[in-house]
């Protein structure tokens, strides 16, 4: 007897030896070299690397509206790259995708923006308001129905092209930079709501985007695309823990940096030592915490703590001042109990 | 001397049949404007390179007809079309008689302003219609006419104003209207106050339109 699916796993997304390469009038450029990916059912699928990567282009292959140069597409028992145009169509309506610049219509209302992707289907006009109805109190819209977008924060604006993308029901939502154009406060709303539609639809999610923080946030699946290659691939939890690439490396240190910056203002930068702790016990965390907190020679503070991806592991970060070799013995005693632990060099 | 004699006389009832004949001429061939201005600027951008249904022979084929009717300047494509109104109209006096002229002059100047409008249609709106698995006609339906209706009633207001001067124009070709009174009753007769009032009066339906037209455009922009 053998298992094909560990845990129940089901693989919804697959893309096989995908090639994609433009012809442009200087010659041609390979945006895409090789990708073979497999995307579950049910999980938050991330795609990180830096602009000009090819993410987007990638992103676009998984519904099609870039066609691969060589190399297929299937999502569960379709093989995409085989369908006819009308078929396409059809197949097109159960794979939801929003965008970072939201692509709403100007001229169409909240409640008519959300109705877009049902009139492109014979649906009854009962039904159809209805579902309206729905959508609109799924992403918080309430009161907003007759606005227009021009009258919308960014945010409410990305909940509309949620609802309008989750409209015919999709299996798949494509999410192209769908947090890039929001500060940081509505980035997380957005997430969180992205986080609990595929925790109570059970939809599949792939995301696209540059921003770390963003794929650790909700993402239970990463790669790092480099140069229209996948060089990297895994758990969201490994990669984040062993980077093995460099450019894995940079966007993690980047990302480790950037939480420093933003929550060490008031600590005068140059002498304090700042260490991340890792664990999947919050509570090993705190003990060494207070031990640390114990230490005659030693300054701490806790600088920030966060879960990592919907709370099966923590991270901490505090700020050490003191004698290294202190330093070093404190550190060593945390590291011998199993957890992570790091010095952050990457800010400045 | 004076400029205007106000007891010269005024044909009033001509006057007022002349209104009526620019009004008439400016109405119906208003309406074929723009209509044909929408085909033929959907039909160049969805054609252009790169637009749903890219095609470069049809494509260069309506912007080289375009093109040369835009270029033409209207009192001689009046008398190039002669024999294509007498053809349809089956004569070249009269309303009627001018309004293939005007239509054909001011049709082409309309469907690049439609065009340019189309264009401004931001593309992620478009792909992300494609990306729900609309038809290219519902594109065009639900997204590029909709979404350009700005561009669309401002452009018609240009145009319908452009146009009122070519009906005056048409007068030379005995269309009749408040070209024809002004040049023949007033101008002709040596009666400025004939000629002074068609001015005042075509000034008004310009203005009429004028205003009318930015308020619908006001109140189709959601921008």
């Amino acid at each position: 007897m053998f298992c094909i699916f560990e845990s129940g796993e089901k693989e919804l997304i697959q893309l096989k030896n995908v090639e994609k390469i433009y012809q442009t009038e200087n010659g041609s450029v390979h945006a895409l070299n090789d990708v073979s990916l497999e995307i579950n059912e049910g999980e938050i699928f991330g795609i990180i690397g830096y602009s000009g990567a090819g993410k987007s282009t990638l992103i676009r292959l998984i519904n099609l509206l870039e066609k691969p140069t060589s190399g297929t597409i299937s999502i569960g028992d379709r093989q995409l790259t085989d369908l006819s145009d009308r078929q396409l169509r059809e197949e097109r309506r159960t794979i939801g995708m929003i965008f970072q610049h939201f692509n709403l219509l100007w001229s169409r209302t909240v409640a008519e923006n959300i109705a877009f992707p049902l009139e492109l289907t014979k649906i009854k006009k009962k039904q159809k308001e209805k579902r309206i109805a729905d959508l609109i109190r799924m992403v918080g819209l309430e009161g907003k129905e007759s606005a227009y977008p021009s009258q919308l924060s960014g945010g409410q604006k990305q909940r509309v092209g949620i609802a309008r993308a989750l409209a015919n029901n999709p299996r798949v939502l494509l999410c192209d930079e769908a947090t890039s154009a929001l500060d940081p406060k509505t980035t997380d709303s957005i997430l969180s709501l992205l986080l609990e539609i595929n925790k109570s639809l059970g939809l599949t999610i792939v995301l696209i985007t540059h921003e770390m923080s963003v794929i650790q946030k909700i993402c239970s699946k990463v790669a790092v695309l480099d140069k229209g290659k996948i060089v990297e691939e895994g758990a969201v939890n490994d990669v984040f823990a062993h980077p093995k690439q460099p450019i894995t490396q940079e966007f993690v240190g980047a990302h480790a940096a950037n939480k420093v910056k933003h929550s060490g203002d008031t600590l005068a930068i140059s002498d304090w030592t700042r260490v991340r702790i890792r664990s999947v016990d919050a509570r090993l965390i705190q003990r060494h915490l207070s031990s640390l907190f114990g230490r005659e020679h030693l300054l701490v503070r806790v600088l920030e703590t966060y879960a990592v991806q919907d709370g099966s592991a923590e991270e901490t970060i505090v700020a050490i001042q003191g004698p290294a070799e202190e330093i070093d013995s404190a550190l060593s005693g945390v590291k011998s109990d199993g957890l992570e632990t790091e010095v952050i060099h990457a800010y400045v | 001397m004076h400029m205007f004699e106000w007891t010269q006389n005024i044909d009033w009832p001509s006057m007022l049949l002349s209104t009526g004949q620019t009004l008439y001429m400016t109405i119906i061939s208003g309406i074929f404007t723009f209509v044909l201005g929408i085909v033929l600027g959907l039909v160049l951008f969805l054609t252009a390179k790169g637009g749903l249904y890219e095609n470069k022979i049809v494509y260069q084929l309506i912007a080289s007809f375009v093109n040369v009717f835009r270029s033409i300047p209207f009192i001689i494509l009046i008398i190039l079309l002669i024999p294509l109104t007498v053809l349809i109209i089956g004569t070249m006096i009269g309303a009627s008689a001018a309004l293939p002229s005007i239509i054909i002059g001011a049709a082409p100047f309309y469907a690049r302003l439609v065009e340019i409008g189309l264009r401004e249609v931001d593309k992620g709106v478009i792909e992300a219609a494609q990306a729900m698995g609309a038809t290219r006609w519902q594109i065009v339906w639900k997204v590029l006419l909709p979404e350009s209706l700005p561009s669309i009633t401002s452009g018609m207001t240009v145009t319908l104003i452009a146009l009122i001067g070519n009906t005056a124009m048409a007068g030379v070709v005995g269309a009749g209207g408040l070209g024809t009174i002004a040049y023949n009753d007033g101008f002709e007769a040596n009666n400025n106050t004939i000629t002074f009032i068609a001015t005042i009066i075509i000034l008004v339906i310009v203005f009429i339109i004028q205003y009318a037209g930015d308020i619908i455009t006001r109140r189709v922009d959601k921008r």
